[in-house]
C-alpha cells in the first residue's frame, strides 16, 4: 500500500503523536495484578466497558425504505463543527473516515453498511444485493435498483458505475485506496496496465451487458469485493466528470446535494429531490440541511457543544472528539453524558519495534514488558480513551480475537524484562525513540516512556524530529530508530486490510513510504496471508485471521497497546444520534431535529 | 528635594563645580542613598533578590521538601491523579506533601517544578540581557563617537534588525538548526536547547539598548570635557575607554535592569509557542501553557505559575524604574 501511517485518520492529536497504550485493563486484559487503588485498576465509566460483541452479517434481501427511528421528525437545521475541512470528496480521492461520513450522505455506491449498534449488516445500496459470485470471486455481477437517479434526475446506469471504478486508476486521484485496481491488475503496479479513462480507453475487465448490470472479472479470487464496493463502488457519470473540479463538487447520489462550499471555512448540504426514499435501504435523510463549519479549534467546539447556545443547540462535530481537558467535567456530568456516543474506534495503536536494529526476540519481548501501558493511558485521558489492547486487530474487526498471549500487567513488567534483556546479553542497550519537540503531550509520553524502559535496565535517547517527517522517516526501512508508534485502521472489518498491509513482508520497499514499520518479514506468515485472503465465507477467514494475529505478535515486531475508543458529545437538540462503528465517528445517518 | 546635576564622573573630583555637598560623596553613594528613600525600589529589590535565592538553591529547597522536579509522583503512585489524568483532590491536589498541588498528565510536583522553573527562567533572562546589553553598548559607542556614514549604517542595520519577523524565523528554523547540529544517533544535548533560545532571544534583542547608548554617546560626545581629551591629544581608543564608558553605567545598568523582565516574558512566550525549553527541564512558559489548556477543569495550576510570572516581572521593571530614578534624578516621574 501507497499511504504512510493512518489510513484514516483518529479526529484529534491521538493517533498520530501518542505513542502508546494498551491492553486490557477491563477488556480481559492483561491480568489483575494492577493495585486496587491504581488508577489504572479503577473502572471506567463508560458504559460500553465491557466488551460488545460485534455482529457481522451480509444480507441480500434489504429493500428501501428503511424503517423509521421511533420519534423521528423531518426537517431542521443540523450544524456541524470540524476543526478541519474535508481535504478530498471525489468518490476516487475519499479515503479519511470523515470523508467517508460526508460521502454517505452525498454518493450512494453498491454496496452499503446499515448499522445498528455493534449489528453491521452488509447491503446492496445502489445494487440489489451485495454481488453474486460462482467461481469463488473471481466473476463478480452486480444488478442496479430500479429509480436510482443522479441529482440532474437522469437515472444512473451501469456505464456510470464503470466509469467511476475506470477513473479509481488515474494516477493523479492517488489519494484512495488502492484494493480495486491492484485485484484487477493483478499486481499493486497497476498504473502499467491501466491508466483510467482520461486516455480514452476503457477497461475489459468490467463488462456492462445492459444498463442494469455489472459484470467484473478478476485475474485472481478477490471474495472481499463486497466490501470493497461501499468504499470503491461509487458510480461517476462521464458526461458531469469535471475532473479536478469534481473533488470541489461532486453530483449527488444521495439524499443530499453540495448547496455552496468555501474550502476550510464551510458547507452547506441540502436536500436532493431526485432522491427517492423507496430505492434507498440505509439512509433516513430526516434534517432539511447539514452546514458545516470549519476551522475552530477543538476545544472551543467542545466548549460550544456543552453550552448549547443558540444554534449550538441542534449542533455536532463530525471527527472532533472530547479533549483530555474536558474528559472528567463530561464523565461527572450525567447531562453530557446523556447526549454523549460513544464507541471502540477501528483504530488500533502499537508501538512499531525497527525489526532491521532489533533483531534478538528476547530484546523485542522486554520492550514489550517495560512497557508503561496504563501509565501512558492515564497521560492520554485515561480508560475512557480506549481498552489496553492485547491483539492487533480492532474490537470492530470481523473474527477479533483478544486472547492474552503475554499476561503482562497493565503497568509493565520491569523485572521480567531485566530477565529477557540479561538472557539476551543486551542490559543497556540504547533505544533511540523519536518525538515531536512541538507537542507537549509528545514530549511528556517520552518522559514516562523513558523512565519505564530505563526502569527495565534500557537506555533509552529521544530524539526530537518534526511529526511530518517523523512519518516519513520511520517509514523507510534505513532509519536509525528502535521504537515508534503506529496506528492503524481496517478499510473494512477483513483482515484483509490490515495484516498483508502491514506485515507482508514482500511489501518492504527501499525509501520512505512502507506501511510495515517494523520491517517484519516472514516468508512463512506471507504464505499463510496469502491462503487466506482466498477464503470466501467471511467468519471462517476472521478466524484465520485471529491465528495470524497470534503468530505475528508471538515474534514481536509490535506490541499492541490501546484499542482507542472515541467519545463525541452533541447538541441536546439532536435526536437518534449513533456511533458509526465503521467509520469511527458519529454517523449523519439516523440524526433528527427534536421539535 | 533639589539634587544638582551628577557631575561627569570620568572627570577628576577637582574639575566638579563647587555645588557638590562634600568632598567624600561619590556619584555612585549619592545614588544608593536616592535608591534607599524610594521605598517601592527596596521592596522589589528584596522581591527579585528572594526569586534569586530560590533559583540559586532550588537542589537544597527540594532536599529539605523532599521532592524533586522530575520525579512523576501522580504515575507512579495511586490516587493523586484521576484515571484520566487531572488531579484527584480539591485545588489543583495541595495538600502539606504537594504544597502547590501536583501537576495534570505527569503528576510531577507543581512547588518544585516552579522553583526549578526560576532557575530557567532566570539563568537565560541573565544570559541574554548580559549579552545584548554588552553588544548594545559596543554598538551604540561606535555608531555614536564614529557619527557620520558609520552612524548612518548602524542606523539602519537596527532598522532592518527591528523589522526582521524574529518569532516566525525562530519557529521554523530550529528544527532546522538542531537537526543540523547533532547527530541522528544521540540525544540532543540541554545546552544546545538554551544555546539556541539564548542566541535568538539575544539577535532579537539587542536593538534598543543600542539605540538608546547611541543617543547618550552623541549628547556626550559634543561636551567640552570630550572637546578636552581630544585637544589634549588622548586618542579615540582612551577617550571611548577612560572618558565615555564612565559615563555610560547608569544607562547602562538602566538599560540592563528593564531588559531582564522582558527577556522572561520572551522566554516564556517561546515556550508556550513551543519552540522554548524543552522537557524534562523546568520552565514556566510551558507550565502557562499547560495550564491553559486545563484551565476549565484545575485552575489551580495556570495559577502558580502565572504569579510567579507576574511577581517577578513587576518586581524586575519596578526596580528598573527606582535604579533609573536613582542613577538619573533628571527623569522624573
Amino acid at each position: 500500500m501507497r499511504h504512510p501511517l493512518p489510513r484514516r485518520r483518529i479526529a484529534g492529536p491521538l493517533a498520530l503523536l501518542c505513542a502508546a497504550v494498551l491492553s486490557g485493563c477491563q477488556f480481559g486484559g492483561h491480568g489483575a495484578s494492577a493495585a486496587a487503588a491504581d488508577s489504572c485498576g479503577v473502572q471506567s465509566t463508560s458504559p460500553t466497558a465491557t466488551a460488545a460483541p460485534y455482529n457481522y452479517r451480509l444480507d441480500n434481501t434489504v429493500n428501501g425504505p428503511v424503517a423509521q427511528v421511533p420519534g423521528a421528525r423531518t426537517g431542521g437545521i443540523v450544524t456541524v463543527y470540524d476543526a478541519d475541512d474535508y481535504p478530498h470528496l471525489d468518490p476516487a480521492r475519499i479515503y479519511l473516515n470523515s470523508e467517508q461520513s460526508v460521502a454517505f450522505v452525498l454518493s450512494r455506491a453498491l454496496t452499503q453498511y446499515v448499522q445498528h449498534g455493534t449489528d453491521i449488516t452488509l447491503v446492496g445500496d445502489l445494487a440489489t444485493d451485495t454481488g453474486r459470485t460462482t467461481d469463488g470471486g473471481k466473476n463478480w455481477t452486480y444488478t442496479l435498483r430500479d429509480g436510482v437517479a443522479w441529482e440532474d434526475g437522469s437515472p444512473i446506469t451501469s456505464a456510470d458505475v464503470k466509469y467511476g471504478l475506470e477513473r479509481e486508476f488515474v494516477s493523479g486521484y492517488s489519494e484512495g485506496p488502492t484494493y480495486f485496481q491492484s485485484w484487477i491488475a493483478g499486481t499493486d503496479d497497476f498504473g502499467s496496465v491501466y491508466s483510467g479513462p482520461y486516455a480514452g480507453k476503457t477497461l475489459d475487465a468490467i463488462a456492462t451487458p445492459d444498463d442494469k448490470t455489472i459484470v467484473i472479472t478478476f485475474k485472481n479470487p478477490e471474495p472481499d469485493l463486497p466490501f470493497d464496493m461501499a468504499l470503491q463502488g461509487v458510480p461517476v457519470k462521464a458526461s458531469k466528470d469535471t475532473r479536478e473540479a469534481y473533488d470541489q463538487h461532486p453530483l449527488s447520489s444521495g439524499p443530499y446535494k453540495i448547496a455552496s462550499r468555501e474550502i476550510d471555512k464551510s458547507m452547506v448540504l441540502v436536500r436532493n429531490s431526485a432522491w427517492k426514499p423507496d430505492t434507498d435501504p440505509i439512509r433516513t435523510a430526516y434534517p432539511d440541511q447539514f452546514v458545516f463549519n470549519f476551522g475552530e479549534p477543538e476545544l472551543q467546539t467542545y466548549q460550544r457543544l456543552i453550552g448549547a447556545a443558540g444554534s449550538d443547540a441542534t449542533a455536532i462535530t463530525l471527527s472532533d472528539v472530547v479533549p483530555h481537558q474536558l474528559l472528567d467535567q463530561v464523565l461527572s456530568s450525567p447531562d453530557l453524558l446523556a447526549r454523549s456516543v460513544v464507541s471502540v474506534s477501528p483504530f488500533v495503536n502499537f508501538e512499531s519495534i525497527n525489526t532491521k536494529r532489533i533483531t534478538d526476540v528476547r530484546v523485542r519481548k522486554a520492550l514489550m514488558y517495560a512497557w508503561p501501558y496504563c501509565q501512558l493511558r492515564q497521560l492520554i485521558g485515561g480508560a475512557d480513551t480506549g481498552e489496553l489492547a492485547n491483539a492487533l486487530s480492532s474490537p470492530t474487526l470481523l473474527g477479533h480475537a483478544d486472547d492474552n498471549l503475554y499476561n503482562i500487567p497493565p503497568r509493565g513488567d520491569p523485572a521480567m524484562a531485566r530477565e529477557l534483556l540479561t538472557a539476551a546479553g543486551q542490559l543497556g542497550r540504547t533505544i533511540l525513540v523519536p518525538f515531536d519537540p512541538q507537542t507537549e503531550l509528545s514530549q511528556q509520553i517520552v518522559i514516562i516512556a523513558k523512565q519505564a524502559l530505563e526502569a527495565a535496565g534500557f537506555k533509552v535517547v529521544e530524539k526530537p524530529v518534526d511529526r511530518k517527517r517523523q512519518n516519513d522517516q520511520v517509514g523507510n526501512p534505513s532509519n536509525p530508530y528502535d521504537l515508534y508508534p503506529t496506528a492503524w485502521s481496517a478499510d473494512w472489518p477483513s483482515g484483509a486490510t490490515v495484516y498483508p498491509p502491514l506485515w507482508d513482508g514482500r511489501l518492504i520497499h527501499a525509501g520512505p513510504g512502507n506501511s510495515d514499520k517494523s520491517f517484519f518479514d516472514d516468508p512463512a506468515i506471507d504464505a499463510e496471508m496469502d491462503q487466506v485472503k482466498t477464503i470466501v465465507d467471511p467468519i471462517e477467514a476472521g478466524k484465520r485471521w485471529a491465528q495470524i494475529d497470534r503468530e505475528i505478535r508471538a515474534q514481536v515486531p509490535v506490541f499492541p497497546t490501546i484499542y482507542f475508543r472515541s467519545r463525541q458529545i452533541y447538541g441536546p437538540g439532536i435526536g437518534g444520534a449513533t456511533f458509526d462503528n465503521i467509520y469511527g465517528e458519529i454517523s449523519l445517518n439516523y440524526l433528527y431535529v427534536k421539535s | 528635594m533639589s539634587i544638582a546635576a551628577d557631575p561627569p564622573a570620568g572627570e577628576p573630583p577637582a574639575e566638579v563645580s563647587g555645588s557638590a555637598p562634600g568632598p567624600t560623596r561619590s556619584p555612585a553613594r549619592i545614588a544608593w542613598a536616592r535608591f534607599r528613600r524610594d521605598r517601592v525600589g527596596v521592596v522589589s529589590a528584596a522581591a527579585v533578590a528572594l526569586f534569586l535565592v530560590v533559583a540559586l538553591l532550588a537542589p537544597v529547597i527540594g532536599w529539605i521538601y523532599g521532592r524533586n522536579p522530575y520525579t512523576t509522583y501522580g504515575v507512579n503512585q495511586g490516587g493523586l491523579l484521576t484515571p484520566s489524568g487531572l488531579p484527584a483532590h480539591r485545588f489543583g491536589g495541595m495538600s502539606s506533601g504537594f504544597w502547590l498541588g501536583v501537576e495534570p498528565g505527569l503528576g510531577r510536583d507543581v512547588f518544585m517544578q516552579l522553583v526549578y522553573g526560576a532557575r530557567t527562567s532566570l539563568f537565560i533572562a541573565f544570559a541574554v540581557s548580559t549579552i545584548t546589553t554588552i553588544f548594545g553598548v559596543l554598538f551604540g559607542t561606535v555608531a555614536g563617537y564614529l557619527g557620520g556614514r558609520v552612524d548612518w549604517i548602524g542606523g539602519r542595520i537596527i532598522d532592518i534588525a527591528l523589522a526582521f519577523p524574529g518569532l516566525l524565523l525562530l519557529i521554523t528554523m530550529s528544527p532546522i538548526i538542531e537537526s543540523k547540529f547533532s547527530s541522528p544517533n544521540t540525544k540532543l544535548p540541554t545546552w544546545m536547547r538554551f544555546a539556541v533560545v539564548i542566541i535568538v532571544l539575544s539577535v532579537l534583542g539587542w536593538m534598543s539598548s543600542a539605540r538608546l547608548i547611541r543617543g547618550q554617546v552623541l549628547s556626550l560626545r559634543e561636551r567640552e570635557f570630550i572637546d578636552a581629551a581630544r585637544m589634549s591629544g588622548a586618542s579615540t581608543w582612551r577617550i571611548v575607554r577612560r572618558e565615555l564608558l564612565p559615563n555610560l553605567w547608569s544607562p547602562t545598568l538602566i538599560v540592563l535592569s528593564l531588559s531582564i523582565p522582558a527577556v522572561i516574558t520572551g522566554e516564556a512566550a517561546l515556550s508556550f509557542l513551543g519552540v522554548g525549553i524543552l522537557e524534562p527541564i523546568p520552565d514556566w512558559g510551558r507550565m502557562v501553557k499547560n495550564g491553559a489548556d486545563v484551565y476549565s477543569t484545575d485552575p489551580t495550576y495556570l495559577i502558580a505559575p502565572g504569579a510567579a510570572l507576574l511577581i517577578l516581572v513587576i518586581a524586575l521593571n519596578l526596580l528598573g524604574d527606582s535604579l533609573r530614578d536613582a542613577l538619573d534624578p533628571k527623569s522624573t516621574r
